[in-house]
């Protein structure tokens, strides 16, 4: 029996490639044939996958396509081919961030994303089985007119974070957090849909009513190059000088120092299928703060603080109760912790091949 | 590496919550709503303003940061090597992009202006449409015609019109 996976982009240091590869190892594992077909595979990860249009497997053979949607992808339409001329496939759903979210800074990546929604309805009637990365995920898959999702979290090998940080970078941050206040941290592409500009307007007030030696990192990769712009005429507007820093391209081991001497991590987020950040955080032990939104309130299941407004000040006072030493930071480390062991590789392996399985018994 | 920095109290002993940081925190308020998603109707001439103004911004600082070492380099001489033409053309960008947003500013206020006094205009209308009505609506008082004996002049005993009120009506 052969499963292939199926996803627009492989790309290293991404949620989506990184759970596509460990699918693809569980698989293997189980006794499984399983190869990667990809319609644009970034350099590191070259052997990894192959162009789905190199794919020239029949429908005669025994075997299940798993295609992973989240963006839109010419491969939609392939695959629908391949579904109509018999050929048995599943999907995994990791959600398609709103186009209005997009519409006012990158309008063509609004329109990706519209092109994107109407490829997922498009795909529904050929799809008995889905995999959801949340039940925010499920929900909105079968609104969409799918059979059935069954919830399968992202699979992220928790370990690889507990490698040593890059020693350089952990000495001047440690270096510069002598001298410094509350060390606030997010880590998440800048999008819009991210929302940095309330992370932002929320430090800014902290920085002002509780702590004026606070800094905040914002970690990630531009999606949208204008909301960028727009995030660093902001910490100019409200005369935040060098207490916020934007980074990209930080390598793992470099972003690791980073989580080891944040504070807090606060994510104001109005969508995310599933945010592998907030586990991260809870992983290695640093209290999170974050806005109820989407599949947010699922994957930290209690174990942080949760807003359900995001008014600068009331996110302000929240973390300022989540960096104080004492019994209530100790609780949310610890919750975090024990919330993370729940999406250990382990337990989500298990829970993706249950579902595999269990499709192909029925 | 699990994090294991403990926390940090604050360095000020008691939070500021004086007028300027209350002042300070309405300021944070109106620039993060600033840059909120929302959903913008077709005929929302100032939310498309501000839709031009957030993308007509041309940047010369092309990011160079990369994981490897070599490509940041490669990135970085390159960035040396065109840095003035690209702000040349972006000068010009940037100008045409301001100017473009001030005439959508230009439009708006007058727009703005222009509807005011359209609907200054609608409730003067409305007013004299209503007095109008009003007017039409007042029944006349048959007049006692008095007996003669020839026939009285044409224009005297005209029926007043319904459109134009005569003098005895007002």
């Amino acid at each position: 029996m052969r499963i292939d996976q199926y996803l627009p982009t492989l790309a290293p240091h991404d949620a989506i490639g990184n759970h596509t590869l460990q699918t693809r190892r569980v698989l293997r594992e189980a006794g499984y044939k399983s190869d990667i077909w990809a319609e644009h595979v970034h350099p590191p990860l070259g052997r990894e996958a192959k162009p789905y249009l190199d794919d020239h497997h029949g429908p005669g053979e025994e075997r299940v396509l798993l295609y992973h949607s989240s963006t839109n992808s010419s491969m939609a339409k392939w695959l629908q081919q391949r579904a109509q001329g018999g050929e048995d496939l599943i999907s995994h759903y990791h959600n398609i961030t709103p186009a209005l979210y997009f519409a006012r800074w990158e309008p063509a990546i609004a329109s990706a994303i519209e092109d994107a929604r109407r490829e997922l309805s498009m795909l529904a009637p050929h799809i008995p089985f889905s995999f959801a990365d949340s039940g925010y995920n499920a929900a909105e898959l079968v609104e969409c007119g799918y059979h059935e999702a069954v919830v399968c979290p992202l699979l992220v090998d928790l370990e690889e974070y507990h490698r040593p940080p890059d020693q350089a970078t952990l000495d001047r941050l440690r270096r510069r957090r002598e001298h410094s206040g509350a060390q606030w941290l997010f880590v998440g592409r800048v999008a819009p849909n991210k929302c940095q500009h309330d992370v932002i307007g929320a430090f800014a007030v902290y920085r002002r009513v509780f702590d004026p030696g606070a800094r905040l990192t914002l970690v990630g990769g531009a999606t949208s190059p204008h909301y960028l712009r727009a995030l660093e005429r902001m910490v100019v507007e409200l005369e935040l000088g060098d207490s916020v820093e934007i980074l990209s391209g930080l390598g793992g081991a470099e972003l690791l120092a980073h989580w080891a001497v944040a504070d807090v991590f606060v994510c104001l987020s109005e969508h995310e299928g599933f945010c592998v950040p907030v586990l991260e955080a809870m992983e290695l032990g640093v209290p999170v703060v974050a806005y109820a939104a989407t599949a947010v309130p699922e994957t930290l299941g209690g174990a942080g603080v949760l807003l359900d407004d995001k008014d600068p000040l009331v996110v302000a006072e929240a973390v300022d109760k989540a960096v104080r030493p004492g019994p209530a930071r100790d609780s949310l480390v610890s919750a975090g912790l024990d919330r993370a062991a729940i999406f250990s590789l382990a337990n989500t392996s298990k829970q993706l091949l249950a579902g595999i399985e269990g499709y192909l018994a029925n | 590496m699990a994090n294991s920095n403990g926390g940090r109290a604050p360095a000020v002993k008691a939070p500021d919550r004086s007028p300027e940081a209350f002042l300070y925190i309405e300021k944070v308020r109106q620039t993060t709503k600033r840059l909120s998603a929302r959903e913008r109707a077709p005929d929302d001439l100032s939310g498309a303003v501000q839709a031009v103004r957030d993308v007509a911004t041309f940047d010369v600082e092309v990011p160079v940061a990369s994981r490897r070492r070599e490509l940041e380099l490669v990135k970085t001489g390159v960035k040396r090597l065109s840095v003035w033409y690209m702000r040349y053309l972006a000068e010009q960008l940037n100008a045409f992009g301001k100017s473009v947003s001030d005439l959508g500013d230009s439009l708006a206020k007058r727009t703005d202006e222009l509807a005011s006094v359209s609907d200054g205009l609608a409730v003067r209308l409305g007013a004299v449409e209503e007095r109008l009505k009003r007017l039409e609506h007042v029944p006349t008082v048959p007049k006692a015609v008095p007996a003669r004996t020839k026939p009285a002049p044409a224009r005297a005993a005209r029926t007043p019109s319904k459109t134009t009120p005569s003098k005895t009506e007002k």
